[in-house]
């Protein structure tokens, strides 16, 4: 051990998250300029999104609610990247488990709320995890890359979905309708809130909590760490078999959280899916608000950190809600806070090179 | 010789890189119509010493002296111009690309006929339509050679042109060079570590040791006894070895290497029928020259690589204990810990864990307490540089990286030990903590397996010795019935040749 020069883990931590929060400034900054561009107030447009979001207790509570399915969400990416499964198909996954959710809690005929709400939950789980661990499969058995398979498949999974919509599980009131919907879930399998908090936030958080202490204490969270980091090392010492299943099961997890993100927003908020409610009919973003894709920013954002990652999401859902408040209130189209989103996740990718850049700087030679 | 043959010539090079003098004021010289060997271990400073004359690499001393001139050349590009082409072991040939298509990038007002005449000049026809991936290396090679000849070339550095290359290729290979050399006038040098490719088309051959010129002769006034001495001749002053001598082949074999054949990256066959058997708390040493199938080996050894034929198995010693010899009971250092071994963006604590863990912890959940107690051990005793155990690996210098991986093997409660060259590249006070750790796991019943390079290492540490050409293991004798001399000739495939001309 060299003495000496201290070194804190503590410090480091602050580090990163000061550097987290300078990439959110930059990005609303920059947000800021976009703004002014457009000849409206920076000032006026971040006072709207800040009080459509935060403005009200009702308005806290909905945006608290709506950070729910992208917590869900995140958690599944969290896992992905730290064991290296690329997963991109998070749009397809949590659109799976949504449709899943409706069906079974459709299908069962019971009153009974937390038993519709654990088995839709689980089923959820159990369907869009055995969905993403197809790409696991694929890239263990044959090397098939796994961004490439499990964003192919997130399409593949709109389409199935779009044709349960459309025809076994369409909702008879819309059937000839332009826009296609299934079947509405039962009241009883709608999540309870409590104060306008829908009862999936607490659930969100305590997955958070559950995985950042499955991470950092299991020897399950270890491996996965190591496997995510070096392939080769987690092969050479965990063997190969075990290594391959360890990849899968990441893959499944993956998949099970993100489709737990779907069976929350359907439970809390939309109560049914909707095809080609936007971004034309074969898009799973009406229902899924994109956070398949935006969950990777978050995740990022927050340093494969389970709890940062909550944060994050809140963020995210912010810039979300902000610009619809935006749309609404002040006519700037909602293309306006895609771009601050968009500056955030440039500079959440920057960041590593940033880094390296500023440590070159301060190198002495 | 005349002067007036000296082609290009390098007076006093050096080169240092950080603090490492990779070469140490070394004057060779390429003469007209001949080959010029440059011959020397891994790491002799060979492939060094050809980027300095060929402008890649800047000397921080001496001069360079092209046809009679004092020149520097800017970059490689620039000697390119003044007709010195380089053929290195990765060819600059464009691999989806035909033969016609790489061919005309560097001549495109040839036709096809004139084209097919340049490549038929240096050796056998070639489908122009071919794609260069389909190729053989030796006829892509042979394209080298070509472009740089179409080019007027007066100077032609080959950096180990015979590694790629199957025996009967390279004696062609060698025959054209020669030819090549009287007709043209071209003046040749050749980088190799195998004696072989010296002795029956060169004329001039230099020997490099760590960095330093220590032999520099025509072929024709030496011989491979010369050469090998020159090549492996005692190094730094060592430790005195420890005389004890422990009865060999008594104990029951922990491990039964029984012939092991193994598929190469490069090559059909890296491991050719190798059989030995491990004995408890005996150090088993494995000498070669990098790339004769000592590190496919380990790793068929280990399990990371599949035998063609052949199967690794416990013996008596273990069985009888009724535990499988499973990945859990073997501990293996690689010879490139940061590609196997470790995760250079983890904790330096969490790459103790990596193989450490199950040690430390029972059940399923991480005893960081004992992992961090167990790692401060082992930075203590192996002297590892670094803050805390909760810096990232990334974060230490490269010795101390490769120390956290032997420390941590090391530290393994194993029935075997497999090692690939652990003490390479660190300086000779932690080279010799890593030797008595070895000896001292050795002592406590691991049965060892170290590969080495280092002849020197080799006789340290073993008990028992082989060595290993293209290949092909050497009877595994005790260490005392070699000798420095015997074990370099067989290292450098002398012994192939002797049979050859028997």
């Amino acid at each position: 051990m060299e003495p000496g020069k201290k070194f804190s883990i503590w410090r480091r931590r602050f580090r990163e998250t000061a550097l987290s929060t300078v990439v959110v400034l930059v990005s609303v900054v920059v947000g800021a300029l976009l703004v002014a561009f457009e000849g409206r107030s920076p000032v006026a447009a971040y006072g709207t999104i800040v009080s459509s979001t935060f403005g009200s207790t009702s308005n806290i509570a909905y945006t608290l609610s709506q950070s729910s399915p992208l917590i869900l969400v995140a958690m599944g990416l969290v896992i992905a990247f730290r064991g290296s499964f690329w997963n991109g198909g998070g749009e397809g996954q949590m659109l799976l488990g949504g449709i899943t959710g409706v069906i079974v809690t459709y299908s069962l005929h019971v009153n009974n709320t937390p038993l519709l709400l654990l088995v839709g939950f689980v089923a959820a789980f159990i369907v869009s995890g055995a969905w993403a661990s197809i790409s696991g499969i694929l890239k263990v058995l044959f090397g098939i890359d796994d961004i490439v398979s499990s964003l192919l498949l997130s399409a593949t999974a709109a389409f199935i979905v779009f044709y349960l919509v459309r025809v076994p599980f369409a909702s008879p009131s819309t059937a000839t309708a332009a826009v296609l919907a299934s079947v509405n879930i039962p009241k009883a399998a709608q999540f309870p809130s409590v104060g306008g908090i829908s009862g999936t936030f607490p659930l969100a958080i305590a997955g958070a909590v559950v995985l950042a202490w499955v991470l950092a204490k299991t020897k399950f969270g270890f491996r996965l760490k190591v496997l995510g980091s070096n392939r080769n090392t987690a092969v050479a010492y965990f063997g190969k078999g075990p290594t391959n299943r360890l990849f899968i099961l990441i893959s499944f997890l993956s998949g099970g959280f993100i489709g737990m993100g779907g069976m929350a927003m359907v439970s809390a908020f939309t109560g049914n899916i909707v095809a080609g409610a936007s971004g034309g009919a074969y898009s799973a973003g009406g229902f899924t608000n994109s956070y398949g894709f935006i969950g990777i920013a978050v995740v990022f954002l927050a340093g494969l950190d389970p709890i940062a990652s909550i944060a994050a999401s809140i963020f995210f859902v912010t810039l979300v809600i902000g610009g619809l408040g935006l749309l609404v209130l002040m006519a700037v189209p909602t293309s306006l806070t895609i771009s601050i989103s968009g500056v955030a996740i440039l500079f959440v990718s920057a960041r590593v090179p940033i880094m390296d850049r500023l440590k070159a700087l301060r190198r002495p030679k | 010789m005349q002067e007036s043959d000296l082609v290009l010539e390098g007076r006093d090079l050096s080169k240092r890189f950080a603090d490492l003098t990779a070469v140490d004021g070394v004057s060779v010289a390429v003469r007209r119509g001949q080959i010029t060997v440059l011959l020397g271990e891994n790491g002799a400073g060979k492939s060094t010493y050809i980027k300095m004359l060929n402008g890649t690499l800047k000397p921080n001393s001496g001069t360079l002296y092209y046809e009679g001139q004092e020149t520097k050349f800017g970059s490689a590009r620039h000697a390119v111009k003044r007709k010195i082409h380089t053929i290195y072991q990765s060819f600059a040939l464009i691999d989806l690309f035909t033969v016609k298509e790489n061919m005309k990038l560097i001549f495109p007002d040839k036709t096809d006929d004139e084209l097919r005449a340049m490549i038929q000049q240096y050796g056998k026809a070639v489908d122009l339509d071919e794609r260069v991936a389909l190729l053989p290396a030796g006829i892509k090679q042979r394209l080298e050679i070509t472009k740089a000849l179409g080019s007027d070339a007066k100077v032609l550095l080959m950096d180990e042109p015979t590694s790629v290359l199957a025996y009967e290729e390279r004696d062609r290979l060698f025959k054209d060079l020669a030819r090549l050399g009287k007709e043209k006038g071209l003046a040749i040098l050749i980088a190799t570590h195998k004696l072989q490719d010296v002795m029956d088309y060169c004329q001039q051959v230099a020997v490099l040791k760590g960095g330093k010129l220590v032999l520099q002769k025509p072929v024709r006034d030496t011989n491979l006894k010369e050469l090998t001495v020159a090549m492996f001749g005692a190094s730094e002053e060592l430790e005195e070895a420890p005389t004890e001598t422990k009865p060999v082949g008594e104990t029951e074999s922990v491990l039964e290497v029984r012939n092991l054949s193994v598929r190469g990256d490069n090559v059909p066959l890296a491991v050719k029928e190798a059989s030995f058997s491990m004995h408890k708390g005996e150090i088993l040493c494995i000498i070669a020259i990098a790339g004769n199938g000592q590190l496919e080996l380990a790793d068929a050894v280990y399990g990371l690589r599949k035998p063609l034929s052949g199967d690794v198995a416990p013996g008596p010693a273990i069985l009888k204990t009724g535990r499988k010899l499973r990945v859990g009971r073997v501990a293996f250092a690689s010879d490139d810990p940061v590609q196997t071994g470790l995760a250079v963006d983890l904790s330096v604590k969490d790459n103790f864990g990596v193989s450490l863990l199950d040690q430390t912890s029972k059940g399923r959940l991480v005893d960081w307490k004992a992992l961090e107690d167990l790692s401060n051990k082992a930075i203590e005793k192996f002297e590892i540089k670094c803050y805390a155990t909760d810096e990232f690996l990334r974060e230490l210098s490269g010795g101390n990286i490769q120390k956290v991986l032997v420390a941590r093997e090391l530290s393994r409660d194993v029935d075997v030990l497999i090692a690939v060259h652990p003490a390479r590249g660190l300086d000779m006070h932690t080279t010799y903590l890593v030797y008595r750790s070895i000896m001292e796991v050795a002592r406590k019943g691991i049965s060892v397996l170290l590969i080495s390079e280092d002849v020197d290492e080799a006789l340290y540490l073993s008990d028992r010795l082989g060595a290993m050409y293209e290949g092909r293991l050497s009877e595994i004798k005790p260490k005392g019935l070699w000798t420095r001399e015997t074990l370099g000739s067989y290292m450098i495939g002398a012994h192939v040749m002797q049979e050859a001309k028997v």
